[in-house]
């Protein structure tokens, strides 16, 4: 059973059942963390494949005002405490990571095609190439970033596939904005010599 | 690496980050001395760091987004379900797909239109792709499965999937001959679409996919053009259709932007058999920037492929296939072959031995030709060539008597068509408007039709007669009786007419779904359907065109012919609806359809047809609210109809049509009037009505519509005269209705309603006798018209209104003195009609099919049955009492 299924079996939950998990999770409850997931990845997949199936290049929506439409959608305005949007922000990071290299991964096979030479349609040159395996490759680097800087990591999906800026970033990891920095830029050099060296 | 050895490089590396270049550098100098590891690994990073600035700054999702271009790849696509993703460009994306369907695995290629790129031009290309390819049938051409638009609302087709090599990779394998057979066999494909007027303008070796078997298929008429006709509907400039086009391929007149024709296609033809012969290309262009590819393109001579070749392929290709090739492809378009056939041929002389005609036709040239063919054995071979071409000469002749034969076949029903169109086209339309045509132009339309049903019988395969055929069919219908134009009351035959028409469109549509205007033409025959048929047969017609019509303004949202087309249907399927008594539903329609008349009339505000179809949808959303109580805002939408309906006639002062309408909304809004209890008003406005219509009789007699329309308002102006308490006013108007009415009215309704309107009137005036016999009289025609159609729920509700008059009379009568003989009998009677009123309302109202104001009925019938059985049980009681007192 997928993650996405077992989100379907689940009954919808109540935004004040969210917001007490968010917090936990805030509070450092690694299960909470593990009850969230479920909970945001069909809303965030929703949000997410009706944007890429539909907006034009150059108006789409950024990752944050995504995850804040789905943070509505789940917790509502009203209860939205502070605290709880930015450990919002943060499990969607993980889980916009997820559903980023499935697409991703998706988009790739699509484009190798089936062995079958492909007809040229006049390529444009000035499309953007390259996206999508770059997301494939970092998150498969990511997996071993994790296991010898697991912070530099998480910096890494927050920013990278969360879209959070440095303090967003440094408030959801509850750490200093100088640590994200260093986090990032370390982070940033050992996945680039990964990927050249792939 | 360990976490602790990680650790150690973090911080190496951070620190690094922080110095100059050489500060740098003479750390990790420090530092390999030590930990050599871990000063590698520092070097590394940092220069990786280096070249990092951007790295990661865009967020995954903005990646994703910017690759996608739009959108990921959809799971499916109509029936399709979406494998893999075959080839994009500026003009879409094209999918390799299957049907889900286990019977049969087919494979097809799906184009889909992007989202996000010039919307209105590029699905104009789209549109203009899918109907120059639904024109196309040729072994060699991919051909067009279905068409549609996905659920998303982007327009899409799929063609056949070609699972093969593009050309130039297959002819790796083949010989000089062979790759000439194969390309004369693609000259063939392109030479067919000439023949259909289209230019394929991107013909080049990935456009041509040959097949494992040796089939080459031609694909991509992405900004293929159709010549003569603009079929994309604006003045498409070349230029904007060339960044399109690859370069090496392109011809000069289609890179300067002039005006490309079929030599543009042989130009790139000539390129493509360059490629095939020599293995490499005339020119290679680096750059796409304009003024280099204009450059080379335009300027730059080619070699001859030969030169281009190392022996012994150059041999083979000197002289005759250089002077082919380069004859194809030179600058002045005036200058190359003038048809892909010319191109063709001269290769199949080639191939023959024959001299080409590229050469010039000098003695000399043709001498070594002849020598060369004669070498081996000349006695022999010159015997067995010229009896070749003797027997060639004879086929010829025998091919000229035969194409003369089918000329003559051909040119006979072109005749009968061309008469049968002008019948019904010409002269019908000649007539339409001129009154006291009727008669004349049903005799020409009796004829037309005849020679229609033999043509239909002779020539269903050619789409354009065959749609002459089903178009000359409606206008036929038209005339013979549909609600909408003068006619003859020849209902059934109109029906019957209209149903062949129908059914031909159907067929012509099926036989090319991707053909828009096929489609819109069958929308059209549905509409008029509607108009024909009745409960819920009319409404599914109007759900049909609506179907298609939404379908249309999918594909092409600014047409406003499809926007027309579309309000059209609305309209029916509002008018179907009114007809099954489903009111709301009903309003729903007809608020759609006016708020799309009004867009259109916006565009363009003393358009007659517009205006004249704004009035109308508002007309008939008028009559709802007027029937559903809604009285206010019911005057206010008539008054805005009458102002249009008087413009419209203001217009064209002779015009039938004009004249009629407004005639209707006269009466529509007396009607309204009359409802609101301005008996005076309704009055008024009917008599207008009247004046108008009383010309119309007078200037065509014949005209049954007219007629009917005659004796509708007289009959309203007896209603409202009763309304108003002027009875013998109503009378008059009620006798004059009559005898307008002729025998082949076709409002089954009209003659009730006179007999109901003089039975009330006789009533009010005591006239007892009177009062019943038209009373008995009005129920008789109301029921029959029941019994011809027992859904018609107006009918149902005229029937109980009868009832209930009947009943009314009879009390009335049975309560006139000197009547006691026979009153018990006629109480019984009136107790049986009062019966039938209560039971056919309350059935009525049960249904959901009783308007608002047709409410009173049952509280009237109940009314009066109660006041039967008081009736019956004092006069048994008095009746009683005289048997005791005697």
């Amino acid at each position: 059973m997928t993650d996405h299924d077992r989100a379907e079996l689940l009954a919808i939950p109540e935004p004040g059942d969210i917001t007490r998990l968010l917090e936990a999770w805030g509070a450092g409850d690694g299960r909470a963390f593990e009850r969230l997931f479920p909970i945001l990845y069909p809303e965030l997949k929703r949000l997410a494949s009706r944007q890429l199936r539909r907006e034009r290049p150059g108006h789409t929506l950024q990752t944050t005002a995504l995850v804040h439409e789905a943070f509505l959608d789940l917790v509502g305005q009203c209860r939205a405490r502070v605290e709880s949007r930015s450990h919002f922000l943060g499990v969607a990071a993980f889980v916009m990571r997820r559903i980023l290299a499935e697409h991703a991964r998706g988009r790739a096979a699509l484009k190798r095609g089936g062995g079958v030479a492909p007809v040229e349609l006049g390529e444009h040159p000035a499309a953007e190439r390259g996206g999508i395996e770059e997301i494939v490759a970092v998150d498969q680097a990511l997996d071993r970033l994790e296991e010898i800087d697991a912070r530099a990591a998480k910096v890494v999906v927050l920013r990278y596939f969360g879209g959070l800026s440095h303090d967003e970033t440094a408030k959801a990891l509850g750490v200093s904005s100088v640590t994200v920095k260093r986090d990032w830029a370390v982070a940033k050099a050992w996945l680039k010599r990964e990927l050249s060296a792939t | 690496m360990s976490q602790a050895s990680w650790q150690q490089v973090r911080s190496e590396l951070l620190a690094a980050l922080e110095l100059t270049a050489q500060e740098q550098r003479e750390r990790l100098a420090v530092l390999r001395a030590a930990t050599p590891a871990v000063a590698g690994e520092v070097e590394a990073l940092l220069a990786a760091a280096k070249e990092s600035a951007d790295f990661l700054e865009a967020p995954a999702w903005e990646r994703a987004s910017a690759d996608t271009g739009s959108e990921a790849a959809p799971e499916r696509v109509g029936p399709w379900r979406i494998e893999a993703e075959i080839g994009r460009g500026g003009m879409g994306t094209v999918y390799r797909a299957v049907r889900d369907d286990d019977q049969y695995q087919k494979q097809v290629a799906v184009k889909l239109v992007r989202g996000g790129m010039d919307a209105g031009f590029v699905l104009q290309r789209f549109k203009a792709e899918r109907q120059i390819l639904a024109n196309l049938e040729h072994p060699n051409i991919a051909r067009l499965v279905d068409g549609g638009v996905t659920e998303e609302g982007w327009p899409y087709f799929s063609m056949e999937y070609v699972l093969g090599q593009p050309i130039d990779k297959y002819c790796t394998t083949l010989g000089v001959r062979e790759r000439l057979e194969l390309f004369r066999t693609v000259c063939a494909a392109v030479q067919y679409a000439h023949q259909r007027l289209v230019i394929h303008r991107d013909l080049k070796p990935s456009n041509i996919l040959v097949s494992a078997d040796g089939v080459p298929k031609l694909l991509d008429f992405g900004i293929a053009k159709l010549l003569g006709a603009d079929v994309a509907g604006s003045g498409e400039a070349t230029a904007t259709v060339w960044p399109l086009m690859t370069p090496e391929y392109a011809s000069p007149e289609q890179v300067k932007g002039e005006a490309v024709t079929t030599a543009s296609d042989v130009y790139s033809l000539g390129m493509l058999l360059y490629l095939l012969l020599a293995r490499k290309r005339a020119y290679e262009i680096k750059t796409r920037a304009p003024e280099e590819v204009a450059r080379v393109v335009c300027q730059q001579q080619p070699e001859k492929p030969s030169a281009l070749t190392d022996r012994p392929l150059s041999r083979q290709l000197r002289g005759d296939l250089d002077t082919i090739v380069l004859k194809a492809i030179r600058k002045e378009p005036a200058r190359r072959y003038q048809t892909v056939g010319e191109l063709s041929e001269d290769l199949r002389r080639y191939l023959a031995g024959l001299p080409v005609l590229a050469r010039g036709d000098t003695v000399a040239y043709r001498a070594g030709k002849f020598g060369r063919r004669h070498k081996a054995a000349v006695v022999v071979a010159g015997l067995l060539v010229a009896s070749l071409l003797g027997g060639a000469g004879v086929a010829v002749r025998q091919a000229r008597i035969v194409e003369r034969y089918h000329l003559r076949a051909e040119k006979r029903s072109r005749d009968a068509q061309r008469l049968a169109n002008s019948l019904v086209f010409e002269l019908h339309d000649a007539f339409a408007d001129l009154p006291g045509a009727t008669q004349p132009r049903a005799l020409l339309l009796k004829r037309a039709s005849e020679m229609l049903d033999t043509l239909a019988a002779d020539a269903p395969e050619d789409p354009v007669l065959a749609e002459e055929v089903a178009a000359a069919y409606h206008k036929l219908a038209d005339v013979l009786g549909s609600q909408a134009e003068a006619n003859l009351g020849e209902r059934e035959a109109a029906l019957s007419a209209r149903r062949k028409g129908l059914a031909i469109r159907e067929r012509l549509a099926a036989d090319a779904p991707g053909d828009l205007s096929r489609q819109g033409r069958l929308a059209e025959s549905h509409i008029t359907m509607v108009g024909a048929l009745q409960g819920l047969e009319a409404v599914e017609q109007a759900r049909r065109a609506l179907l298609i019509t939404e379908r249309l303004l999918a594909l092409e949202p600014s047409s406003a012919a499809d926007q027309r087309l579309w309000a059209r249907a609305l309209y029916a399927e509002g008018s179907a609806l009114v007809a099954s008594g489903d009111l709301p539903a009903a309003k729903a329609s007809f608020e759609k359809a006016t708020a799309a008349f009004e867009a259109l009339l916006a565009a363009a505000p003393k358009d007659a047809s517009r205006l004249r179809g704004v009035s109308m949808a508002h007309k008939r959303l008028a009559a709802i609210l007027a029937k559903q109580g809604e009285l206010p805002a019911a005057l206010a939408h008539y008054r805005k109809v009458v102002a249009w309906d008087e413009a419209r006639a203001a217009e064209s002062p002779t015009g039938v049509e004009a004249r009629y309408d407004l005639s209707v909304s006269l009466v529509d809004y007396g009607w309204a009037l009359a409802r609101s209890a301005d008996q005076a008003g309704a009055i008024e406005q009917y008599q207008r009505a009247l004046g108008i219509r009383e010309t119309l009789v007078r200037a065509d007699g014949g005209n049954v519509r007219a007629r009917d329309g005659l004796a509708s308002v007289l009959a309203r102006l007896g209603h409202a005269s009763i309304a108003a308490g002027r009875h013998r006013d109503a009378l008059a108007y009620c006798q004059r209705a009559e005898e307008t009415l002729g025998a082949q009215t076709q409002n089954r309704d009209l003659l009730p309603s006179i007999y109901q309107a003089r039975s009330e009137s006789y009533a009010a005036l005591r006239r007892w006798d009177l009062a019943l016999s038209s009373a008995r009289t009005a129920l008789q025609l109301g029921s029959a018209s029941l019994a011809s159609e027992p859904t018609n729920t107006s009918f149902g509700i005229r029937v109980a209104w009868e009832q209930l008059l009947l009943g009314r009379v009879l009390l009335g009568l049975a309560s006139q003195p000197g009547r006691a003989s026979g009153a018990a009998a006629l109480r019984q009677e009136a107790l049986a009609a009062y019966r039938e009123a209560v039971r056919l309302a309350t059935d009525l109202q049960a249904a959901g099919a009783l308007p608002v104001d047709d409410l009173p009925l049952i509280d009237q019938a109940r009314a009066g049955l109660a006041r039967c059985e008081r009736l019956q049980r004092s006069t048994a009681h008095t009746a009683g009492a005289a048997v005791r007192r005697r």
